[in-house]
């Protein structure tokens, strides 16, 4: 799933462990979430919209919903 | 920051003591067990057994308190994958007669100090060491797909 996480992250000048470390979650996590790579599960994806201040469609792009985990498919 | 990383390996360290103190008992203990009575040795040897399984199944539940979901995710993938591709490894493994050969042969040797001998300890020997075959196995194949996850996942930002 497309994001906007890295855009944001550079606005607010974060790096991927200051944004790890205000949505409790591992540096590594959030480079998978960032990089579309791992789909996070709903309250990881509020938790990240949050740290940003934004809903989570203005974070996540809906309309590339791969369907599931990398580990399902 | 150095006394937080001496802290957290101490704790680490505290935590992984009670194993390596019993197992570490017992094979200090080995050469006193010999002697002593069968049933005695057996119990004790289950004991430690139960108690390294139960304890290690302690920790497990401890660290995954930890991992957040894609840790978690992460930890599914490698177990579900290790388990299978161990399991498919070691019996093609067992298939090779070197292999077999060298276990029964190794087998034989620990019991009755002859390769060409065997008796019912050379089978319990050997039952051993295909349970741990597979384990090791199994934990070798965890690990490759740990690694596949990992890369899969991308190298993280440095930034």
């Amino acid at each position: 799933m497309k994001n906007r996480i890295r855009v944001l992250r550079a606005e607010k000048d974060w790096s991927q462990a200051e944004l790890a470390g205000r949505v409790r979650v591992s540096r590594n996590s959030i480079n998978a979430v960032e990089n579309g790579r791992f789909d996070p599960s709903l309250p990881l994806a509020f938790r990240i919209a949050d740290a940003f201040g934004l809903s989570v469609e203005e974070v996540f792009d809906k309309s590339d919903v791969s369907g599931g985990h990398l580990e399902s498919g | 920051m150095t006394k937080r990383v001496a802290g957290k390996f101490g704790r680490r360290a505290l935590w992984i003591s009670p194993i390596v103190i019993v197992v570490g008992g017992f094979i200090a203990a080995l050469h006193w067990l010999k002697p002593q009575n069968a049933s005695f040795v057996t119990v004790l040897t289950a004991a430690m057994s139960i108690f390294v399984m139960g304890y290690t199944s302690i920790l497990a539940r401890r660290v995954q308190r930890r991992l957040d979901e894609v840790q978690i995710a992460h930890q599914e993938f490698a177990n579900s994958r290790g388990w299978v591709w161990g399991l498919y490894a070691t019996s093609l493994l067992l298939l090779l007669p070197p292999v077999t050969n060298l276990l029964i042969d190794l087998a034989s040797m620990l019991s009755t100090g002859s390769p060409d001998r065997s008796n019912r300890t050379s089978v319990q020997v050997a039952l051993f060491f295909g349970l741990a075959l597979v384990a090791l196995i199994q934990m070798v194949c965890i690990i490759i797909a740990a690694v596949i996850w990992e890369r899969r996942m991308g190298a993280p930002e440095q930034s």
